[in-house]
């Protein structure tokens, strides 16, 4: 029998960056906040400091950040006909644990979404007919504009202290920006990152080639930044640790750098780790959470009653969540009806090698996990899908986030995989290799989704999340097409060999790909194919919000994080100016 | 990159001896001047006669200096780090009152030999400084992990494990002077000097007390100053 504990005003599961985001503005304004946050403590002094934070082997290979299976597992299966097996070792994608989440061990990598994705069915049927989105496909609209956005990525990039060249600002394009983006309405607070050889080499190819190229926008910092919260950071020296690392120099922006401390003072916030979320309660009419029930790290169960439920967990957990929870109607693969582990998608991804003889010097390890070169040509609705019979895109970006020796040894086609030989051709090309990665969009379809493992239980005895995922024709397309593209510029950076490997089925999760799972609990106008509002308001339960990648109906070429942040600030700001004064849903169903 | 200095240098005039291209980063490519030890040892022990005074006057023949902890040890610290800084008192990025009267009058082949000559050469031990217990267990703990309050990283972070550095451009502590580290972190601290990338120094050293920047000082001091010369890496 769970102890009741004290009622509080709101309760925040899992303290990462949106959960400490939401936590400190609800507690800023006077609210009793809890956050409940499954993993242990761990900050920048003394849990980040090297020489440990750099060992590969730990961290890297052994995913010494990521969420341990031998307690909480997912299962995977590429369709309905197959048996789903729970994931032992993690690496297509790397969902983070302990408190600030998988914005520890993020790459720094900021992006906005642009104006097109936020109504992205609108969008493809007005320029492309009726008929030329796959059926198999079920993208929707968000139900919220760019433009109602904006702000709240300006704020969320200043909390981050992000480092790029605006590329339009308030519509005008801009030199040496992105010029495909959508209007920002000023600079990004910081300068953009140093370049890369490679970057350089792929920057004068892309312009010879008439394409768009500029520096990615990073949150790895540029210069010494104190961010509007009053926190302070300092420059990033390129160490090459950031993905699957923690900073150790208070450079990159993780929830650690840029908003716990502040979070943690305010005297109406409580922290409580090791508190592993088990559902969220609901009352008799299952329309309100009453709170949450949690195990400590002894197994002891406790329920903690709130007013406000504000679920953050990494986005596939979330969907976990709601489902163990009852909150919202399961989806349904055969009739495609129910609204929770719809739309599950994923990020299409292809990488391509250029080979260089020993003469060009690339300097891998010299590296920030954002300090890419990259075109936006072939990314999102920047270009005219009518001829190629898909939708979507990727960026092509010339990206080496890091030169460690366990994890980067390319080598051309045709080397063996072991032996003498292979140990010759990674000494020969090592620091003679530059890489482009091709970072797609992800289309959501019938057949793609979560729901609740029949078999195999976590170790609190409750069920697993199940994966089920292919890779739809459309991104196979569409994939191989920025590829191509992508082997084209490799071969005017003036290799000697260039190869290239578009993702094609099936997906597996041994291979690591991105970490961007999005869907499941996706946002909307619609109750009937969405389980949020706009607001990412449950639509069935009306005290309860679900903050996370969950949200994106489908997930377009960028890295999830800014539109993520943006979302989270947008949501918290509806629940104080709107939600507060009247609890109640936000939009009429 | 493994070259053969001595060959390279070893008959050529100073003007043709080396240049090699530092790609780091795009837009940050000097040619770096390879210096020549030989020719450099001679401006350390006689100066030159158009006014640079000999460097072994303050910092001694092995680098070690004077012990009174006004000059640093320069022994083993890679010649790109002696160089750029030479030029930073030359163009006054770096200020002090008698190196950059000095630097001022050197030339761009005095710089890169001097700076050759102190990289190659081995210091002299010299005996540990006296320290109270407490404030030698605060500089161990500022150098070696840090202050989460104060937002500030281990020193060895970027400075190497035991003071090592990393070579080239972020300079060893091991074994140098209490009283200069002391001394710069204050010149750091004050903001009259900034000579690094990012104003990163700068920035740590404002987030530390009189009683810290002391006990960082008396923690690197007491490490080993190891020949880190004989594993120095160039550009």
């Amino acid at each position: 029998m769970a102890e009741k504990l004290k009622a509080v005003d709101v309760v925040v599961v899992g303290v990462g960056f949106m959960g400490a985001i939401m936590a400190k503005e609800l507690a800023a304004s006077g609210l009793t906040v809890v956050g409940l946050e499954r993993g242990k403590k761990r900050w920048t002094v003394p849990e980040f400091q090297s020489p440990d934070i750099h060992d590969e082997l730990k961290y890297s290979i052994r995913k010494g950040m990521m969420q341990d299976v031998t307690r909480e597992a997912m299962t995977f299966r590429n369709n309905t006909s197959q048996e789903a097996l729970p994931i032992r070792q993690w690496e297509a994608f790397l969902p983070g644990t302990d408190l600030g989440g998988s914005g520890v061990h993020w790459n720094g990598q900021t992006f906005r979404f642009t104006e097109a994705d936020f109504v992205w069915r609108t969008r493809m049927q007005e320029r492309y007919g009726k008929n030329f989105v796959d059926a198999d496909l079920t993208i929707q609209d968000w139900g919220i504009t760019y433009d109602e956005l904006e702000a709240y990525f300006d704020k969320f990039e200043h909390l981050l202290g992000t480092g790029g060249k605006a590329g339009n600002l308030n519509g005008k394009i801009q030199p040496g920006g992105n010029p495909f983006e959508s209007w920002r309405s000023r600079e990004y607070p910081n300068p953009p990152m140093k370049e890369q050889y490679g970057g350089v080499l792929f920057r004068k190819a892309a312009t010879e080639m008439g394409y768009h190229p500029f520096v990615q926008p990073s949150s790895n910092m540029t210069r010494p930044y104190t961010n509007p919260e009053g926190l302070q950071l300092n420059a990033c020296n390129y160490c090459g640790f950031c993905e699957r690392y923690a900073c150790e120099h208070f450079a990159k922006a993780t929830p650690q750098t840029v908003i716990l401390p502040v979070l943690l003072k305010n005297r109406h916030f409580e922290l409580r780790t090791e508190a592993q979320v088990l559902r969220v309660n609901l009352d008799s009419h299952k329309k309100r959470a009453t709170g949450v029930t949690y195990a400590d790290a002894t197994g002891r169960e406790f329920e903690q009653p709130a007013d406000l439920v504000i679920i953050t967990t990494y986005a596939l957990n979330n969907a976990r969540m709601m489902l163990l929870s009852g909150i919202g109607k399961p989806y349904d693969p055969k009739t495609g009806e129910g609204v929770i582990g719809r739309n599950y998608a994923y990020q299409t991804t292809g990488d391509v090698y250029v080979f260089y003889d020993e003469s060009v010097n690339i300097n891998p390890f010299m590296a920030a996990g954002a300090s890419g070169t990259l075109i936006d040509d072939f990314n999102d609705d920047n270009f005219d899908h009518g001829p190629h019979g898909f939708i979507g895109g990727s960026y092509i970006m010339s990206a080496l986030t890091n030169g460690r020796p366990i994890e980067f040894h390319p080598t051309p086609p045709g080397t063996p995989e072991w032996g003498k030989e292979w140990k010759v051709a990674i000494r020969r090309h090592y620091n003679h290799t530059a890489h482009m990665l091709t970072h797609g969009s992800s289309m959501p379809t019938r057949t793609n989704y979560l729901d609740l493992d029949p078999t195999y239980k976590d170790a609190w005895a409750q069920p697993l999340l199940r994966v089920t995922f292919e890779f739809p024709d459309n991104d196979v397309k569409m994939t191989q097409f920025c590829v191509d593209h992508a082997v084209e510029i490799g071969k005017r950076m003036g290799a000697k060999t260039v190869a290239g490997y578009a993702r094609k089925p099936p997906f597996t999760t041994q291979k690591y790909q991105t970490t961007h799972n999005t869907g499941g609990v996706i946002m909307g106008s619609n109750p009937n194919t969405s389980a949020l509002n706009r607001y990412l308001q449950s639509w069935d339960a009306h005290n309860v919000f679900v903050v996370g990648a969950s949200a994106y109906p489908q997930n377009p070429g960028y890295n999830p994080t800014d539109t993520l942040g943006a979302l989270a600030y947008w949501s918290v700001d509806a629940i104080k100016k709107q939600y507060l004064k009247k609890p109640g849903p936000m939009v009429s169903a | 990159m493994k070259l053969n200095r001595w060959m390279l240098i070893s008959t050529v005039a100073l003007s043709i001896a080396g240049f090699l291209l530092v790609r780091a980063f795009a837009g940050e490519s000097p040619k770096v001047l390879r210096g020549d030890p030989r020719r450099g040892g001679e401006i350390v022990a006689i100066g030159t006669d158009y006014g640079v005074v000999a460097c072994a006057r303050c910092h001694a023949f092995d680098g070690t200096a004077d012990g009174s902890g006004a000059f640093p040890k320069l022994s083993g610290i890679s010649s790109y780090y002696l160089a750029k800084q030479l030029r930073d008192f030359a163009s006054g990025l770096r200020t002090d009152a008698i190196m950059s009267a000095i630097a001022r009058r050197m030339k761009a082949e005095d710089i890169a030999d001097v700076s050759e000559y102190y990289s190659g050469v081995s210091g002299t031990p010299t005996p540990a400084p006296q320290a109270s217990p407490d404030l030698l267990a605060l500089g161990t703990r500022l150098a070696t992990v840090g202050d989460q309050e104060k937002e500030i990283q281990a020193c060895e972070a970027c400075h190497g494990p035991q003071g090592r550095g990393e070579s080239p451009a972020i300079p060893p502590l091991a074994g140098q002077y209490a009283p200069y580290i002391a001394f710069q972190m204050r010149m750091w601290r004050m903001g009259y000097r900034k000579n690094d990338a990012n104003q990163q120094m700068a920035n740590i050293a404002r987030r530390l007390s009189p009683q810290d920047i002391e006990a960082i000082g008396l923690y690197f001091e007491r490490l080993p100053q190891k020949d880190f010369a004989k594993n120095k890496r160039e550009p």
